[in-house]
């Protein structure tokens, strides 16, 4: 993709909430024990990583590590980062602990904080979000000097309206939002959110899957009206309320974690959903059948963001971390393991083809168009009760 | 052993109805224990009891712990089965009758009153189960109430109650039935011994009373002697013995009951001869003294060689200074030694009396003409010891 | 504790006395009190205090003083749904946990003998995974693969399924809350004496009489104890339905989940709290009053 249009694109694209990896799509959740193991190292949230003590022996050498603190506090989705890359780390800045909370989706971080919890050093909000934050004073403004690497990002993902200025994040992955769907079972490819739509009130009544995340759902009935999917206008929410509405009886499920689990079973065959599942249903031969569209009217792109925070404990194993993540081997490392998109130019270079073919994991040209960013809309009081009124009714 | 429970109290008491109630002969049975045994695993706790209660009296099981009583009054209430053998109530047997369908009833020994239930609504409880009427019910309770003495405490909470009164209420709650047999496990254990007494001769007046046959457990061989008209002794789930207290009292057929039942001294011999028609045998000690008496189990024979054990009951020995004692006269057995010890405990002083030819004595005194020096004689003193031949008791082995 | 107190030092010497006393009451309790003005009374206050303001413009609590939270509760039977739908869901979960547990427990406490020990831990060991995993498994078992497949085929009905539906969310309920039903009522059932059912059948009571009148009584205490502590925690239950009603089934909990951490709308969700609380005690209230109603029993309590 050219790289000008992209940046175009993008810009175009600016803010929602995404659960980015479902923490279930990360360790092979169709079989059973993959499947629970998956669950319980979910389970222990807030552990610090798994890394045996001696595993982080202080190897200064390599670093130029000066005062680096010997501890950082990440705040992040489930599964987001590759332990690989976290004990690299640790072992190459002396960083003896390093503590990795989860969060579930971008209100629950913002609740966190506005809690009053504290104490992390970065997290990893969707970019939407990140202008809130500022606004609430949770972040500290970034000394890019002390962040050499980020020169490997794609000039594209820089200056957008979620952060003009680029002082606040680093962009950290990026993806869509679409149909996921067992091909075997529809027959035919599933292109659109009216198709959605009409197979979810008719054939695949009960068989149809929605992520539990507001802004994602929104993204359905206001495209497939023609909206922007940040509508907040009165008159355009209540029509897309209606298709909720419609919609709600013959949902299977609202289910962000174990959606993969309904499609591969074949209860669902249709789901509003990530890619982040897709690599591992294909690579199954019973589920290769599922593919993924960017539907037609349009839809959500979602970037996350690394931030830190403004009362970080540890900002100099901040800086490191945020410098030694955009290495682009390191950044390589990251998208095999979560197959999500990184927005470093150089990593890609290094990334497989096969994935960077993959048109579910790195959007194709032809799509950005269709593509539209989120703005946080989250507060929304119409939105909201819509969204409750939603929930309520689903299989009702 | 005390006053109150001295043999010829109950001489008098049982005397009357002794001959009926010591044998099944009178009486239709009220319940029939055929050769029942019952064992838990290894534990042979009822080996082979037979046994018959007569209608209308007051049976006690007496033995100690562990012998198989709770156990037998278990299988007749249906809470155990026997292993073998066949228990009849009433002349029916009752193998596979449920308790809550046997008209037998249960006092236990720490009652078992229902805590979330008041006096009357305990002791009415029976009667709920058989659907009696409402006014029948409080009828009846307020008749068995009156029995043991506790009208106008309907309402009362059981829990509010002393221990004697709380038992009481486990009485009514099971007589207000009329069952057949009363069953009674220790009832008296959880007292303290004053009411323990005093409920003893109550429960045995109500018995005279109400006229149910009284199946009674304990452990405790003075209760026993008070109230029963049978006893049964019982060790290691057998019977050793079964009669009126003046009976076991008089001639207990073996060792334990002898033991179990008052207290005796124990003298080792050697058959020498034995009447089989008199029944009175001859021995003679280690020592080479010469002892005479009658064997006490009727059953029991002898021949001469064999090992019996002389029993005397220590009221029937008398202690003399050896001074002046002189010898003792025909059919009276007299041994010298030296008093070891003197208790006095007030109605009586028991000696111990140390003896070269039959080892250690005890000697019980009744102080019936006051003073403690009556007979003279104190710790350090030569002494004989003197008595009648007939209080010999020869049991087998 | 602090009567006695008080009236020892009274006695001894007057004024001074009873101050010094009082004083010593007053420290004695402190622990005690410090702790529930802190942990109970205190977040009681708070959310009452912000179900009448609003949302902060990025989410959260501003101080104002609005019924608004409260009608959007009371004003529209649809919005009471989730609080009808948990009632009904934590009482069919409480009467579940009972008809299992009740069972289980007299099971274990009677029968047990020398295992009882066992069979509790039996019963306890799951509970040391994570709720979670628990959770995640009976998706498995109840799963169109497994048991709700079975029951489809032994029904021939292809569209059944469990997952999904209340029964799924039912038995979630039940086996997720059964040890805190269990384990009052094995409690009161085996500090029972045992002679009390003897005494029962000796008096003419049949098995099940004698349950119903001797051993069902005794529990009650556990039995009250039990039910309040499953029904408790089912009232706010959203995970269970989350993950095993597949969010069909919408619950209290998960409508302050969706006011809390979707719309940090605090006061909304403080609103919910409050009202749940309210709905918590009266049921409570009302069946602690109704099972004990002429039952002048001595209380025995478990807790
Ligand atoms: N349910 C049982 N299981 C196993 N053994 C038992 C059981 N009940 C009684 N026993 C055994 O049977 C024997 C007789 O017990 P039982 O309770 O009848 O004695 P008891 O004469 O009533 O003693 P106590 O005076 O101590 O009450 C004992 O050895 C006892 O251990
Ligand atoms: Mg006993």
């Amino acid at each position: 993709m050219a790289q000008r249009d992209l940046g175009e694109y993008l810009a175009r694209i600016s803010q929602n909430k995404v659960n980015r990896r479902s923490f279930l799509a990360a360790s092979g959740l169709v079989g059973t024990s993959a499947f629970l193991a998956a669950c319980s190292s979910s389970g222990s949230s807030g552990g610090a990583s798994a890394a045996p003590a001696a595993s982080a022996a202080p190897a200064a050498s390599a670093a130029p590590a000066g005062d680096i603190e010997d501890s950082l506090f990440m705040y992040n989705w489930s599964e987001y980062i590759n332990p690989d890359n976290i004990e690299t780390y640790k072992a190459e800045f002396g960083v003896n602990t390093f503590q990795y909370d989860i969060f579930s989706n971008n209100e629950e971080l913002i609740a966190k904080l506005q809690g009053g919890a504290s104490g992390y050093d970065i997290a990893a909000p969707t970019a939407e979000y990140v202008p809130g934050m500022v606004e609430e004073g949770f972040l500290a403004k970034l000394d890019l000097s002390r962040i050499p690497n980020q020169k490997y990002i794609d000039p594209a993902f820089l200056g957008l309206d979620w952060d003009p200025t680029n002082e606040y994040q680093l962009p950290k992955d990026f993806g869509t939002t679409g149909i996921l769907y067992r091909e075997k079972l529809t027959g035919k490819p599933v292109e659109s959110w009216r198709e959605l739509y009409d197979l979810t009130l008719g054939e695949f009544s009960g068989k149809t899957v929605f992520v539990d995340s507001m802004g994602d759902v929104f993204v359905m009935p206001l495209k497939m009206l023609g909206y922007s999917l940040n509508s907040v206008d009165k008159a355009e929410l209540e029509e897309a309320r209606k298709i909720l509405l419609d919609l709600a009886p013959h949902i299977l499920s609202l289910d962000s974690d174990t959606y993969q689990v309904k499609l591969s079973s074949e209860e669902a065959a249709l789901c509003l959903g990530w890619t982040g599942p897709l690599l591992e249903l294909r690579a199954n031969p019973d589920t290769a059948d599922t593919a993924y569209s960017v539907p037609t009217e349009g839809s959500l792109f979602w970037l996350d963001t690394w931030v830190m925070m403004a009362d970080a404990p540890h900002p100099n194993a901040s800086y490191a971390w945020l410098d030694y993540i955009h290495r682009p081997e390191i950044q390589a490392l990251e998208t095999e393991y979560n197959g999500y998109a990184t927005p470093s130019s150089e990593a890609r270079k290094l990334v497989s083809q096969e994935l960077l073919d993959d048109p579910a994991i790195f959007p194709p040209e032809s799509v950005m168009p269709l593509l539209e960013g989120a703005v946080d809309t989250s507060g929304n009081n119409q939105r909201l009760d819509i969204w409750a009124e939603f929930k309520q009714k689903i299989g009702s | 052993m005390t006053a109150t429970t001295s043999p010829d109290a109950h001489q008098a008491s049982t005397a009357a109805r002794g001959a009926a109630a010591r044998s099944s002969g009178g009486a239709e049975p009220d319940v029939e224990i055929l050769d029942v045994t019952k064992r838990f695993g290894d534990v042979v706790a009822v080996d082979a009891m037979h046994l018959r209660i007569a209608s209308g009296s007051f049976y006690s099981f007496l033995g100690p712990s562990g012998c198989g009583k709770t156990t037998t009054l278990r299988m007749i209430a249906g809470f155990e089965q026997p292993t073998a053998g066949e228990i009849l109530l009433a002349g029916q047997p009752i193998a596979g009758v449920p308790p809550y369908k046997r008209n037998v009833n249960t006092v236990f020994q720490h009652y078992a009153l229902f805590p979330h239930m008041d006096v009357a609504q305990n002791v009415g409880y029976g009667l709920r189960q058989r659907k009696v009427e409402r006014t029948e019910e409080q009828r009846r309770v307020g008749e068995a109430l009156a029995l043991v003495r506790l009208d106008g405490y309907e309402r009362r909470r059981t829990w509010e109650m002393s221990g004697g009164q709380q038992q009481r209420v486990a009485l009514a709650r099971a007589l207000v039935n009329r069952p057949t047999v009363l069953l009674l496990d220790e009832p008296l254990g959880a007292l303290d011994l004053k009411l323990r007494k005093e409920m003893q001769l109550e429960l045995k007046a109500l018995q005279r009373e109400v006229g149910i046959t009284f199946v009674y457990v304990t452990h405790d061989q003075e209760e026993a002697l008070t109230m029963s008209d049978v006893i049964v002794v019982m060790r290691e789930g057998r019977i050793q013995q079964q009669g009126g207290p003046t009976e076991l009292y008089e001639r207990p057929v073996n060792r334990f009951v002898a033991d179990f039942i008052g207290t005796s001294n124990f003298i080792p011999a050697t058959v020498v001869e034995f009447d089989a028609g008199t029944r009175v045998a001859v021995a003679r000690t280690e020592s080479g003294l010469v002892l005479r008496g009658r064997i006490t189990d009727p059953e029991g024979s002898l021949a001469a060689g064999d090992s019996v054990t002389f029993a005397t009951r220590p009221e029937r020995l008398d202690v003399i200074a050896a001074e002046g004692a002189g010898d003792a006269p025909s059919g009276v057995v007299q041994v010298a030694g030296r008093v070891r010890q003197g208790t006095y405990l007030g109605d009586q002083t028991e000696y111990r009396v140390e003896t070269e030819q039959v080892g250690e004595l005890i000697v019980s005194h009744q102080n019936a003409s006051g003073a403690e020096g009556a007979t003279g004689v104190g710790p350090g003193d030569r002494v004989v010891v003197r008595w009648n031949e007939e209080a010999n008791l020869v049991l087998a082995g | 504790m602090q009567s006695g107190t008080t009236r020892t030092g009274a006695g001894s010497d007057g004024l001074g006395g009873r101050i010094r006393s009082a004083l010593l009451t007053f420290v004695l309790i402190l622990p005690a009190g410090a702790w529930y003005l802190v942990l109970l009374v205190a977040p009681l206050v708070i959310i009452t205090i912000f179900s009448f303001g609003v949302r902060a413009k990025n989410g959260g609590y501003a101080p104002a003083f609005v019924l608004d939270n409260y009608g959007a509760i009371l004003g529209d039977l649809d919005k009471a749904a989730p609080f009808t739908t948990s009632l009904s869901m934590a009482i069919a979960g409480t009467i579940g946990c009972l008809l299992v547990g009740l069972p289980l427990a007299y099971f274990i406490a009677t029968r047990g003998g020398s295992r009882k020990g066992l069979f509790i831990l039996l019963l306890v060991i799951p509970f040391w995974t994570s709720f979670l995993i628990r959770t995640y498994s009976w998706l498995i078992v109840l799963g169109p693969e497994n048991l709700g497949g079975f029951v489809g085929d032994v029904i021939g009905d292809d569209s059944f399924r469990i997952l999904g539906t209340p029964l799924a969310v039912l038995i979630g309920l039940v086996y997720g809350y059964l040890p805190l039903m269990v384990f009052p009522l094995y409690v009161t059932l085996e500090r029972m004496d045992r002679t009390l059912v003897e005494a029962s059948k000796d008096l003419g009571a049949s098995r099940w009489a004698t349950f119903r009148q001797v051993t069902l009584p005794i529990a009650l205490p556990g039995l009250i104890t039990g039910s309040i502590l499953v029904f408790i925690p089912m009232m706010g239950e959203y995970v269970i339905p989350q993950i095993l009603g597949y969010g069909r089934i919408y619950l209290v909990g998960n409508a302050l989940v969706t006011d809390f951490l979707e719309a940090r709308n605090w006061p909304a969700g403080s609103a919910k709290a409050v009202v749940l609380i309210a709905v918590m005690m009266f049921t409570v209230t009302f069946y602690t009053w109704f099972v004990n109603r002429g039952r002048r029993g001595r209380e025995v309590s478990v807790l």
